[in-house]
């Protein structure tokens, strides 16, 4: 604390040596009570409450609310795409930001938003503030908002202790904070292992959209649910407004959904590449796309689960180890498979989970969005977290509609019954060689899987069904003479070639399912991997046509406004998933998995990146994947080939905020420059030169006298100080030091002598 | 019979010397040439002035020494009063690439327009077709008023109105917009500190 107060002490000893007095307050009140050590205050001026609204005639109706949080300087929200993109739920397309001005107080609304980034089924949405409140734009350097930063959740862990932010109502309620805890990691395709965090506490939904703290106040996650349209049974919403100006409001009136609870977290790693995008300006147009046959807000049929069945385990495919019945006392880790149809971004599914009756709130699933595509399999999971005994029962909805349902029991030895586990799949070929990477295999005659069986007896019923696009293909039942344990090739051929795309394998003891995975064949037998993908390259051209005939290069000179990635693919079937990624200095900042929708072969697929303003220099590069394997890639440099650094990119150091007081009236003093100045320079070099360049941040005293530094600063570095007043003897100190146990924020009273 | 002796007692009369009369005029003399002094020197530090040159843009002038300069904004450069209570009075110079058929008016438009959208309650109160730079470059020159708010939405600053004066002019393919801001309440008393400014400008 003595050391702490050191910065202060040189602080006042400067100032008085010219003539003012400065002081810093010797208990400053923080507005909310500090949690875990963690700069609450920083963040809940960091929180936003955002209102979605609809301009009907002259009225401004609101349609739908959320939580976010700024996470950068110059006006980027993060917060849920259920909320903000204009949808069936949410039909408005204004987007209004209330900031904390008090922590005591309601929202504010200051500014209007745009949405820059979005990915539904993530239900993430990066908004830009871009205009004030009164639709006057704004400057995007203009901004200097308090921020957060997105912490790398990997280093999160169970039971560790975070701090949900956001709005718990729509009425008078003032930001709030709750402590919660890490309880489960949940499992998904779309995400891999940590899809979601799981937290101990539920929040009021409307708190959807905000963020998850860790100790160093750091975003790890988003809290995530998405409530189902008002006029679903079950739903829950709240009528504001007049909508339909009869002088009542009533049913008639538009309801707002508002969702129950939440205790799912969206890591916030999954908003790092939104975040890069936005701030790098980059537009990214998949010029080759074909509209899908299926829009996705015209299903014409209702989503269905079925097929679903446990696993212990989840291989980096995302493919089942072996099916299970039943699990062992002490067992960690679960999986939940279904087959799902007929899905949309805009589904809301929830799994619900009763442990011998009573609701499990560990295992259950808020309504999210769907993340996945229309139609394929799914699972959810988890591992690590201990199971306790009982009966498991799993219940899936889609739009609050029961569709299926699951049970497993906990407890009892480990099965010794006989079993199939961990099949993988490779091509043969002339020369009977195995090749492809597990799960997707090139085009050739033969198929073969490998699995692994135990406790199997001669003589034991089991066969093997292969399946094409969902439709069985072959089936063979016969009866085991392997022995009892070790490792089999089965195979599937066709003279003709294995057509490409979506194939799966059912393994069955006695009719009843014990292993089962899906494989792709795509592309031609070459090397180890297969080729789908040729001839991926950037190119530069004044057009898409130019584009697709241009050479491929590999450097681009420094504010290039287009970039262009072509590549042509082959023995690719339609409907198959594939995924486009796009990496900026090895960061990803654009990925998306979709459907195939092109003939199975062809040539000149045209991605264009671009920015009005210049491609910021960098590395660029983009990878094409089916599953989690990477089948092409092509790099390019722009200019010096690295991103420039972001010197206002750092939210974490030291807030400094304070007020100037006159020293004869005790009043405070508006309209006063308090100059930062770098730590590279002293104040006799600011005096000399006058020059921005030389100030670190700059801040200007309100009505009150009270200013607030819009930049963190740093520990240990010595800056200086000017504050400079018409009529009053000026201050300026010169090494001001602030150690990395001084009491944050930095609070200061400034009393200026009239001179 | 005695005659009184009268005696007078009167104020002694000054009879200052030559040297004492001197004296005085010295120290009138130099209590004027001090005070004159004092003046040059005050103005001589409240009108001192800083060179700014920028070869680029072919810009040079010069600015008020107590002011800030900065040029990371999308101007050529900025000067500002940072000592000024409130809105601190600034100098903006700015260039802008124009065609042949480009007028100051058109420059004036689109000035308008811009701030239009950016400005709180922008409105131009006069302008001027026949102005001229102090050497003789003709230009347009727009006053205009509108209310200034701060950016920092946490703070309780109140608005201020603003009142600006721009001078455009037009020379070999560049159009130079001179800018001065003040707050309204102080335009007037400020202004001379423009006018210093255009003494002093070369592009």
């Amino acid at each position: 604390m003595i050391r702490g107060a050191r910065a202060v002490i040189v602080l006042v000893l400067c100032a008085a040596l010219v003539g003012g007095v400065w002081a810093q307050d010797e208990q400053p009140t923080p507005a909310t009570p500090v949690t875990s050590g963690i700069d609450l205050e920083r963040i809940e001026q960091a929180t936003v409450f955002i209102l979605q609204a609809q301009n009907v005639g002259d009225n401004l109706n609101i349609t739908c609310f959320s939580s976010g949080t700024i996470v950068s300087r110059d006006g980027l929200i993060l917060t849920n795409a259920h909320s903000t993109v204009t949808g069936p739920n949410c039909p408005g397309e204004t987007l209004i930001v209330a900031l904390t001005v008090s922590p005591d107080a309601p929202p504010v609304p200051r500014y209007r938003a745009e949405i820059v980034q979005s990915n539904t089924g993530l239900d993430l949405a990066l908004l830009r503030i871009n205009r004030e409140y009164d639709g006057r734009l704004i400057a995007r350097d203009t901004l200097a908002l308090p921020f957060v930063e997105v912490a790398n959740p990997s280093t999160v862990n169970l039971d560790e202790t975070v701090t949900i932010v956001g709005y718990p109502g729509v009425g008078n309620d003032p930001v709030a904070a709750e402590t919660s805890t890490v309880v489960a990691f949940v499992a998904e395709p779309s995400a891999g292992a940590r899809s979601w965090f799981k937290a101990s506490r539920n929040v009021p939904a409307t708190m959807s959209g905000g963020g998850a703290y860790n100790r160093s106040s750091q975003l790890i996650g988003i809290p995530t649910t998405a409530p189902i349209a008002s006029s679903l049974p079950g739903a829950t919403c709240v009528t504001l407004q007049d909508t339909n100006r009869d002088d009542l409001i009533n049913s008639s009136d538009l309801c707002i959904p508002t969702g129950g609870t939440i205790n799912m977290l969206r890591p916030s790693n999954y908003a790092r590449p939104l975040i890069r995008a936005a701030q790098l300006g980059l537009q990214l147009e998949n010029l080759s796309e074909r509209p899908a046959a299926l829009a996705d807000t015209d299903t014409p049929d209702a989503p269905a689960f079925r097929r679903l069945f446990f696993a212990p385990s989840v291989n980096d495919d995302g493919m089942p180890s072996s099916v299970i019945r039943s699990l062992p006392a002490g067992s960690t880790s679960l999986y939940l498979f279904f087959d799902y149809e007929n899905m949309t971004p805009n589904t809301v599914y929830e799994l619900r989970v009763t442990t011998d009756g009573v609701p499990n709130q560990i295992f259950s699933l808020s309504p999210v969005r769907w993340s996945g595509g229309q139609r394929g399999m799914w699972y959810i999971g988890s591992s690590g977290q201990p199971l306790a005994n009982g009966v498991y029962e799993f219940t899936l909805l889609a739009d609050n509609i029961p569709l299926e349902t699951a049970r497993l029991s906990v407890g009892g030895a480990p099965p010794e019954g006989p079993q199939f586990t961990d099949v993988i799949f490779g091509l043969v070929d002339a020369r009977g060689n195995i090749s492809g990477n597990g799960y997707v295999l090139p085009t050739g005659n033969i198929a073969n899987a490998t699995f692994i069986y135990r406790n199997l007896a001669n003589e034991t019923p089991w066969a093997q069904i292969w399946y094409y696009r969902g439709r069985e293909i072959a089936r063979t039942e016969t009866v085991w003479d392997d022995g009892a344990s070790g490792a089999k090739n089965i195979s599937i051929q066709d003279a003709n070639g294995l057509l490409p795309g979506d194939y799966r394998l059912e393994l069955y003891i006695e009719g009843r399912l014990s292993a089962t995975a899906d494989f792709t064949i795509a592309g031609a037998f070459q090397g180890v991997l297969p080729q789908a993908f040729l001839d991926a390259h950037f190119s530069s051209a004044d057009s898409v046509q130019e584009a697709a005939a241009a050479p491929g290069v590999n450097s681009l000179s420094a504010g290039t406004e287009t970039l262009y990635g072509v590549f042509d693919w082959q023995s690719f079937a339609p409907g198959m998933l594939w995924t486009l990624r796009w990496l900026v200095d090895g960061s990803v900042f654009y990925e998306q998995t979709q459907p195939w929708l092109l003939d199975q072969d062809g040539q000149n697929y045209v991605v264009r990146l671009s920015n009005p303003e210049g491609i910021p220099d960098g590395t660029y590069s983009f990878e094409l994947l089916v599953g989690p394997v990477r089948l092409a890639q092509a790099q390019a440099r722009v200019g010096i080939g690295q991103l420039p650094i972001d010197p206002f990119a750092q939210a974490e150091g030291i807030q400094m905020r304070g007020q100037i007081l006159d020293a004869a009236t005790n009043e405070g003093i508006a309209g006063v420059s308090f100059i930062l100045i770098s730590d590279l320079y002293s104040v006799a070099d600011f005096l000399e030169t006058r020059s921005m360049d030389q100030v670190f941040a700059l801040a200007v005293t309100d009505r009150e006298g009270r200013f607030q530094i819009d930049r963190s600063l740093a520990y240990d570095a010595p800056y200086s100080v000017v504050v400079i007043a018409e009529g009053y003897l000026p201050i300026q100190a010169d090494g001001i030091l602030i150690e990395r146990d001084t009491p944050l924020p930095i609070d200061m009273t400034i009393y200026l002598s009239r001179g | 019979m005695t005659t009184p002796t009268l005696v007078e007692i009167g104020r002694q009369e000054e009879q200052g010397t030559l040297r004492q009369r001197w004296s005085h005029y010295f120290v009138l003399l130099y209590g004027l040439l001090c005070l004159i002094i004092a003046i040059n020197l005050r103005d001589s530090t409240i009108n001192a002035t800083t060179n700014y040159s920028d070869v680029t843009s072919g810009i040079r002038a010069a600015y008020p020494m107590t002011w800030v300069i900065d040029s990371d904004g999308p101007y050529v450069f900025r000067v500002r009063d940072m000592a000024r209570i409130g809105f601190k009075t600034s100098i903006v110079v700015d260039t802008q690439p124009v065609s042949l058929s480009t007028t100051t008016r058109n420059l004036v438009d689109a000035l308008s327009l811009d701030r239009g959208n950016t400005l709180t309650g922008y409105r131009i109160l006069e302008i001027d077709d026949a102005y001229t730079l102090p050497d003789d470059t003709p230009a347009t020159a727009v006053t205009y008023t509108y209310v200034n708010v701060e950016v920092s939405p946490i703070l309780q600053t109140l608005p201020s109105i603003v009142e600006g004066f721009d001078v455009i002019a037009i020379r070999q393919g560049q159009a130079v917009i001179l800018s001065f801001l003040a707050d309204a309440s102080v335009f007037e008393e400020q202004r001379p500190v423009m006018d210093r400014f255009l003494e002093s400008l070369e592009f």
